[in-house]
């Protein structure tokens, strides 16, 4: 089980283009949010010195740990984990996660109503992740 | 109970302990000044930690082995630091030579006999030898006699030590001290050989523990770390794996032990500069034991309070460590710094507070400290994080002494927001040397919800009040923060903070927290009466609610009044505001201002009044403290909604400003609230137009005044093209655009105030007048109504070509308000002046061939070329010679008085005249005079103008000869004789004696004397005459002569010859008429 516990996507500025916790992890809402806010703080160092897309772990706490990942036009992609959850989780499989979950926002974006830069509201990319949540159960 | 501390110890590296005896530093000056030398303890020198001591040793005897229950006793790293030193040095002031040898042998051998009968631990021996003078190499007495003080002490030759005096006593020291260390090396290479070859009966995990901490430590006093570090690792792995089988009543003695070897773990990574492997250490510690059930012992909530504790206590040590290694030179990073330790330490120690608050609410009041009291040994434990009630007993304690345990625990525990809250600020610092601004926030609302338990309210507001502002800070977090800073503002019954609070929460953004009441508190608050409560329904006592609202009864009565900057939160209204002008307004203009107020509920909102305020500042930095604020203007009050946004223009009077300020709405006022509670919320630049961009803006957000729309303007003249010299007339059409009445109108021309060198030289004819002036000064009219035109004749003459601007000067009375104000404006009036025509003139000789220079005395053709730049009737053109210059013939070259020559732009008229010029000398270049041309344009009414253009110069040599040929025969014809008659005059005061050779050739037949030799007198004039006879008609060749003289050169003579015309016209001969 990796216990992913939301999805996030950032634009260059770091302005927010889509949000989706995990239903099991709604009463922790809060605590997501905040913990993916300050994962951007370590976003914004690593995006000026990443070699690969993938920006590996970027913060952690008791509670989760955030992954990064940043496409070649700047969007940030942040993963968050549940700590307890994800001790085992390999970086392979979070490397797998981010590929289908860049996918997902790839097809979103081909929406060609889609404005570049605005919040995303795409059901492609809500079934999507929905898929990711099954999927890491 | 709070977390064991290790001790002092455990802050620096261990150093082995060297005790010094035999030492008298107080009456003997020579054994101060070593132990001052081994007391100069530097970083470069050997880790050892000196001590003096005199009389009896106070060394610690064996402890009897009997059965531990404990882990690690409490003083025994103490003991190795402070008790049990690596080795003993005794000093000794003995020479080689000393009369008394013997007795003095003895003295030295019962000290050292005594000192090692009080050793235990293996402690090492060594004798210094203080002498008076430096023993040489080869002194075999004192080889002897060290030989035999060591035989006598038992001790080994590198045991036995001398230091002299006399000389550099630092040296010796140091090199003592090397020896020292050596010796304590093989002590604790001992002491760890003993303690490694201790069996552990059944692998009991405590004992295993032990020993490996037992042994990393003397490792480190050893100084060798690497070994230290995996001992310790041992140690921690050997915790790690019994985890699961700690007795439940021992859970905090491991916990204790397992802090202290993961803390000696770090500091040891961190000592190799394995940062990296520090913090993995740290992050596995944290993973491992943080998440490891509480235990139930004493009680369960009470453990649970002690694991939050130990918790925070951990991330603490760790962030010292990590801090450390920075201030040591390690790099750290926003990922990996100190202040995350410091951040997690905070959250967690704030969640132990929260316990702790449970726990003293659930507990019985007024229960007396139990006496004697459970905790009094808690620094004095046997054993490190034993619980002190138990020292002593193995497992248990009695169930009283465990009950008052129990009760005394809880009623130390104490809630700590105090420690809290500088966790936070030392992690907050962290993190703003590394720049994470996030990471800041989040802290900041951390420490503004401590401040808010700690009943800090108006810091927590404060606080909360910063961190909202941020825009992208998620609206999860901004609702739970408006959630408390709401309920906090209600507690302290602070109409603003409530005020801030109801206008954030009443935005939809914020609809799920809250979403009628806040609405209702805010109106109820705005009409002066308690407003509801925002707390959820079991979260206050009714005793709470209604202290609360007590104090609120009394607040609402006083008069309060507040004012909310707009900018500093988020409102549920917006204001939109904008000029509807141009980008550049006149100064002392009215402008238009749109205000649009939009609300973001549903709900009506009554605002009393909103004003608008306009100000104008420099809009360079050197100008920006030069601000105008105009009088604001009222609108009156407006009721809002979503639906129904308030849209209004109003109109400002820029007057006061000065050019290129820009204009601004500086702030929108709006008045709320009744007299008992007023309020205003301020929007200030930063929140007008927030949310808009700037596209969508109707209009234009600020404007520039620009330098001043003049009351009289120009209407038609743009250019005017003129010709120099020509009087040009023009028109000026002059409005009042102005929404005033002008009076005496004045337009003047000021020669010193043009921008243009040009311009100055501007000549005028005045109306009427008959004499070019170069300023002029007219009155215009008396009265010149609104948007009424007057035209004023202008009659000038362009002296200099080129494209300039006149500038006239209009000065006028203005009627402002019944005030007369006088005004000068400047009218600019564009020339371009360029000149008549373009005069070219050459010199040719009479063949048409043209001359770059020319014989004096000899006739050439002047040739000047008029071009015309303009469309012009040329109706004289005299040449003004210069006096040098006479003119041989002026009738044929088309020149005259009375001519009506049309030229027209670009075309070219030719005049010519035949000059000679007189002068003796040869002269390099001789100007030939002016030519004077009289010309008017093509125009009706134009006027004449003469011209006087300087024709060309041209170098003159002198030649005193000069030869002319005559074609005497009426019109040579062919085969006819034809007399041609050469004229040679001599020009200068003598004699000339010429030679002429006439040229044969095959078209003439030649009749007379070939050559002939004359002389020709001064002044006088000698003809040759020849007759030829053409053998063809049409145009030939002059018969042709050439000169020789003695007395003029041949180049000058050849000069001279170019006079002759270069052809001769021969006509054919016409057929006889038969006469029948």
């Amino acid at each position: 089980m990796l216990g992913v516990a939301g999805f996030f996507i950032y634009g260059r500025e770091n302005v927010r283009l889509f949000a989706s916790v995990n239903p099991r992890y709604a009463q922790q809402l809060f605590e997501i949010e905040m913990f993916t806010f300050c994962s951007l703080d370590i976003v914004d160092e690593r995006a000026t010195k990443a070699t690969e897309m993938y920006l590996g772990q970027l913060y952690n706490d008791q509670q989760f740990r955030s992954y990064g990942y940043i496409t070649n036009t700047g969007v940030r992609m942040l993963v968050v984990f549940d700590s307890a959850t994800s001790i085992s989780v390999k970086d392979q499989e979070i490397r797998l996660i981010f590929k289908r979950f860049h996918g997902h926002f790839c097809l979103s974006i081909s929406n060609p109503f889609y404005e570049i830069g605005t919040p995303i509201e795409s059901k492609w990319l809500d079934e999507g992740v929905r898929d990711l949540y099954a999927g890491s159960e | 109970m709070d977390p064991v501390e290790a001790g002092d110890w455990i802050k620096g590296r261990p150093l082995q302990l060297v005790f010094l005896t035999g030492l008298d530093p107080a009456n003997k000056p020579h054994h101060s000044s070593i132990v001052n030398a081994f007391r100069n303890r530097s970083e470069d020198k050997p880790p050892l930690q000196i001590r003096v001591v005199s009389g009896e040793l106070e060394i610690p005897p064996k402890r009897e082995q009997g059965p531990d229950k404990g882990i690690l006793r409490r003083n025994w790293p103490l003991k190795y630091l402070t008790q049990v030193p690596a080795l003993i040095v005794i000093f000794v002031d003995l020479d080689w030579n000393h009369p008394s040898w013997e007795e003095k042998k003895t003295e030295a051998e019962s000290k050292v006999a005594s000192i090692r009968a009080q050793l235990r631990h293996g402690t090492k021996l060594a004798l210094v030898m203080i002498q008076q003078r430096t023993t040489n190499a080869n002194d075999n007495q004192a080889a002897d006699r060290a030989h035999e003080i060591a035989n006598v002490c038992s001790l080994a030759a590198k045991q036995l030590f001398v230091l002299p005096i006399q000389g550099e006593v630092q040296n010796y020291v140091a090199k003592l001290e090397n020896a020292f260390h050596e010796i304590s090396q093989s002590f604790y290479q001992q002491r760890l050989k003993h303690i490694r070859s201790r069996s552990i009966p059944n692998n009991s995990p405590a004992l295993v523990v032990r020993q490996q901490l037992k042994l990393a430590f003397l490792s480190e006093l050893r100084q060798d770390t690497h070994t230290a570090l995996r001992n310790y690792r041992l140690a921690y792995d050997q915790c790690k794996d019994t985890l699961e089988q700690w007795d439940g009543v021992d859970v905090f003695e491991w916990r204790s032990v397992v802090g202290l070897l993961n803390y000696k773990m770090c500091e040891l990574c961190f000592l190799h500069s394995t940062a990296l492997e520090a913090i993995n250490q740290m992050r596995k510690h944290t993973t491992v034991f943080f998440s490891s059930p509480p235990g139930i012992y004493p009680t369960p909530h009470l453990a649970s309070i002690e694991l939050l504790l130990w918790k925070a206590k951990q991330c603490y040590h760790f962030a010292q460590l990590f801090e450390r290694a920075v201030a040591g030179g390690l790099s750290a990073l926003a990922t990996l710094n100190p202040g995350t330790h410091l951040d997690q330490a905070a959250n967690i120690y704030a969640a132990a507070n929260t316990e702790i608050s449970a726990l003293k609410r659930s507990m019985v009041q007024n229960v007396a400290y139990p006496s004697p009291d459970p905790l009094e040994n808690a620094a004095n434990t046997e054993f490190f994080g034993q619980r002190p009630w138990r020292i002593g007993h193995e497992g248990l304690a009695s169930a009283d002494v465990e009950a008052a345990a129990v009760s005394a625990i809880s009623q130390r525990l104490v809630i700590n927001h105090e420690g809290v809250i500088s966790l936070l600020t030392a992690a907050m610092a962290q993190y703003k040397k590394y720049g994470c601004v996030r990471m800041q926030k989040k802290v900041m609302i951390e420490m503004a919800n401590t401040c808010y338990a700690n009943n800090d309210i108006p810091k927590a507001l404060q606080l909360w009040a910063l961190v909202v502002r941020d825009s992208a800070l998620p609206y999860a977090v901004r609702k739970d923060m408006m959630h408390r800073a709401t309920w906090a503002a209600y507690a302290i019954a602070s109409v603003k903070e409530f005020a801030v609070c109801c206008l954030q929460l009443m935005t939809p953004a914020y609809a799920d927290v809250l979403p009628c009441q806040c609405a209702q508190a805010f109106g109820q608050m705005l009409t002066a009466q308690v407003p509801c409560s925002p707390f959820p329904a079991d979260d206050v006592t009714q005793a709470q609610l209604q202290s609360y609202q007590q104090q609120w009864q009394k607040v609402l009565s006083e008069r309060s009044k507040f004012t909310v900057q707009a900018s500093r939160i988020e409102c549920f209204v917006e204001t939109r505001v904008s000029f509807l002008e141009e980008k550049t307004v006149d100064r002392n203009s009215r402008v238009a201002v749109r205000i649009e107020l939009i609300s973001k509920i549903e709900q009506p909102f009554k605002i009393n009044d909103v004003s608008v305020f306009v100000k104008a500042k420099g809009s360079t930095p050197e100008t920006s403290s030069d601000i105008v604020n105009f009088d604001e203007v009222h609108l009156g009050a407006v009721e809002i909604s979503k639906s129904q946004p308030m849209k209004k223009i109003v109109f400002f009077d820029v007057h006061k400003t000065k050019e290129n300020m820009i204009l601004t709405v500086s702030k929108v006022v709006l008045d709320i609230g009744c007299p008992q509670v007023s309020g205003k919320i301020e929007f200030d630049e930063n929140a007008l137009n927030r949310n808009l961009h700037e596209e969508n803006i109707i209009g234009l957000e600020f404007l520039k005044i620009g330098p001043g729309k003049p009351g009289v303007i120009l209407e038609n003249v743009s250019k005017v093209d003129c010709l120099i010299g020509e009087v040009t007339s023009t028109e000026l059409v002059l409005r009042n655009t102005s929404r005033a009445l002008l009076s005496n109108l004045r337009l003047d021309f000021k020669r010193s105030e043009q921008k243009f060198t040009e311009a100055a030289a501007v000549l005028f004819v005045e109306k009427e007048g008959t004499e070019l002036k170069s300023e002029f000064s007219m009155n215009v009219c008396d009265v010149l109504n609104v948007n009424q035109t007057i035209k004023v004749p202008l009659m000038f003459s362009a002296q200099l070509t080129g494209t300039y601007t006149l500038q006239l000067e209009l000065n006028y009375k203005q009627d402002d308000n019944s005030e007369l104000r006088d005004v000068s404006t400047i009218l600019d009036v564009e020339v371009t002046a360029k000149d008549p025509f373009v005069v070219s003139s050459h010199v040719m000789n009479m063949n048409g061939i043209p001359m770059t220079s020319i014989l004096n005395n000899c006739e050439h053709v002047l040739n000047v070329s008029i071009q015309s730049t303009a469309s012009i009737c040329i109706s004289a053109v005299e040449f003004l010679m210069a006096d040098v210059v006479t003119i041989s013939d002026t009738v044929n070259g088309g020149a005259g008085k009375e001519l009506n020559d049309e030229v027209h732009e670009d075309e070219v008229l030719c005049y010519s005249a035949v000059i000679r010029v007189l002068v003796k000398e040869e002269e390099t270049e001789t100007p030939l005079g002016r030519l004077s041309i009289d010309w008017k344009r093509s125009a009706p009414n134009s006027f004449p103008v003469r011209s006087v253009v300087p024709l060309c110069r041209i170098p003159v040599l002198a030649c005193p000869l000069a030869i002319k040929s005559h074609v005497k025969t009426s019109s040579p014809t062919v085969r006819q004789p034809i007399e041609i008659c050469f004229e040679l005059t001599n020009h200068v005061k003598e004699a000339l004696e010429i030679t002429t050779n006439f040229d044969l050739n095959d078209v003439f037949m030649f009749s007379g004397e070939r050559k002939v030799t004359v002389t020709v007198l001064p002044g006088n004039m000698r003809r040759i005459t020849v007759i030829v006879m053409a053998l063809s008609a049409g145009r030939l060749n002059f018969p042709k002569l050439s000169l020789k003289s003695p007395q003029v050169p041949d180049q000058v003579l050849q000069q001279a010859l170019r006079a002759l015309p270069a052809t001769i016209f021969v006509l054919p001969k016409g057929k006889e008429m038969q006469l029948l």
